[in-house]
């Protein structure tokens, strides 16, 4: 299904990367003065308040996933890198929606993962040990993007060895364009998706017949009513997954050391000396660090639900970033607070029926990885030159830290 | 008619938007997944009339389907 894209930079561009990459004083200003705000060059009704994002993501009957235009650019336009129809879940509502999710999300299961625990455990403990003779390390590079990529690799059952070739598809796959650039990246995306598809269909065809305890060997089982997968619809769901579940868990993980270094230098010690308060770091980090959760609806009806006309066809973006940081619904939203009752209210996984799938198994990897981390090293610290701006990188996640160097002392 | 509900936690992905909806019938325990508080997740209690509405709107929401409701007890 290829959907007219409207780009998202343009109805907000920001003056820096860091700006984008933090964007709370945007936020706020919209928060207090234009909370439902009509953009008129892409012609889109933009909403900020709790309250609001969570009407347009959670009544679907009023905000459709449904139609001609999106702000999610998924995959590439080839049949290789889109997404078959059956399982693509972003674009559909409930009953339909229901199926062809059902026909994934058991395998995301808090119960299902518990399996899964421990090899994700032996990924962070093995990436930890790799840096634990060193002074200085990037914490990007050498954490918290191959941790995702390796924890995937795991899940889906592919061998290990290639899990570079892997997260270099996916970087292409997934790469963000501009008007400008749209037609070269697009043929770029067209040859990654090519080569992934032919990398990963024999693994598939391969596991048909000697099913495993993997992902793809769940997916090959999984039926409803009756349907089941087929081989090249298996690769495109893996390819969509990894879209889904790499670069954004990656993104969450770089941008919590980021925290712990620049945010509040005294909350990597009150952890290290309490480590049950992690799950409650990670909710609050998913609410505070995560600012690049948004999606679009389509009004399907005329109404007033959001306080202004809006018209059958209208496109709407709910800024789920933005509502994190709701004074209605946070205290003291603008300040880092893991003790925050709260904090898990975040709308960074989104509300309703499209609630991220991945949800569990990307707070399990924070979670595993936060810890690991904190039991081998007593304590973190900035390096003095490193300026936030110069290493800021545009990324499907949005503005990523490309590198995060950091003093280590074990 | 009464009703009776559980909370499958094999397919709960924990996303906690039936405690938001229907925060008289549902709870949130340490791995975040949901269950029914008023008997523990057995379905031996009648969730009452005033509820049900409550209900219905959770059950919608679940993105799993993983509240099942019925007119019997589970035991």
């Amino acid at each position: 299904m290829n959907k007219e894209v409207v780009l998202l930079n343009e109805v907000k561009s920001f003056g820096t990367r860091s700006e984008e990459f933090f964007p709370l004083a945007w936020y706020k200003e919209m928060l207090d003065n234009q909370p439902v705000y009509y953009h008129e060059p892409t012609k889109t009704w933009n909403v900020f308040k709790y309250n609001d994002v969570k009407e347009v993501l959670s009544n679907y009957e009023y905000f459709s996933s449904e139609g001609a235009k999106t702000t999610i650019p998924v995959g590439a336009s080839n049949k290789e890198g889109s997404i078959p129809d059956k399982v693509n879940v972003n674009f559909v509502d409930p009953p339909d929606h229901r199926k062809r999710r059902s026909l994934l999300s058991a395998a995301f299961t808090p119960r299902s993962l518990k399996n899964w625990e421990p090899q994700i455990q032996r990924i962070a403990s093995e990436l930890v040990d790799e840096i634990k003779e060193k002074d200085t390390v990037d914490i990007v590079q050498s954490f918290a993007a191959p941790l995702p990529s390796l924890v995937i690799a795991e899940l889906f059952g592919v061998p290990i060895k290639d899990r570079d070739q892997f997260k270099h598809w996916v970087d292409i796959i997934f790469q963000p364009y501009t008007e400008e650039n749209a037609k070269e990246v697009e043929e770029k995306k067209q040859i990654a998706a090519k080569e992934y598809y032919q990398y990963l269909y024999p693994i598939v065809a391969e596991k048909r017949i000697n099913l495993t305890d993997d992902i793809i060997s769940d997916l090959i089982r999984s039926e409803v009513d009756g349907e089941q997968f087929t081989d090249d619809e298996i690769v495109r769901v893996t390819m969509a997954l990894l879209g889904a579940g790499v670069e954004t868990t990656g993104h969450m993980l770089a941008n919590t050391f980021y925290s712990l270094l620049y945010d509040d230098s005294s909350l990597y010690e009150e952890l290290r000396n309490d480590l049950e308060l992690v799950p409650q770091a990670v909710e609050e980090m998913l609410r505070y660090r995560f600012q690049i959760s948004k999606r679009d609806r389509t009004v399907t009806q005329d109404n007033n639900l959001l306080g202004v006309n809006l018209k059958k066809g209208d496109l709407v973006i709910a800024w789920m970033s933005a509502a994190n940081m709701d004074e209605a619904i946070f205290e003291d939203p603008f300040t880092l607070n893991i003790h925050r009752e709260n904090n898990k209210r975040h709308m960074t996984f989104g509300k309703g029926p499209h609630f991220c799938l991945g949800a569990p198994l990307a707070r399990l990897e924070l979670k595993i990885a936060l810890k690991t981390f904190l039991t081998q090293f007593s304590k973190i610290e900035p390096t003095e030159s490193f300026q936030l701006e110069e290493n800021l990188v545009e990324s499907a996640a949005g503005q990523s830290l490309k590198q995060l160097p950091l003093k280590l002392h074990s | 008619m009464p009703k009776y509900a559980i909370v499958n936690q094999d397919t709960c992905i924990a996303c906690g938007n039936c405690e938001d909806v229907a925060p008289t019938i549902f709870e949130l325990d340490e791995e975040g997944l949901a269950y029914v508080k008023v008997d523990q997740n057995e379905g031996v209690t009648p969730i009452t009339e005033e509820k049900l509405e409550q209900l219905e709107e959770a059950q919608e929401e679940c993105p799993t389907d993983s509240i099942i409701v019925a007119e019997q007890p589970f035991k």
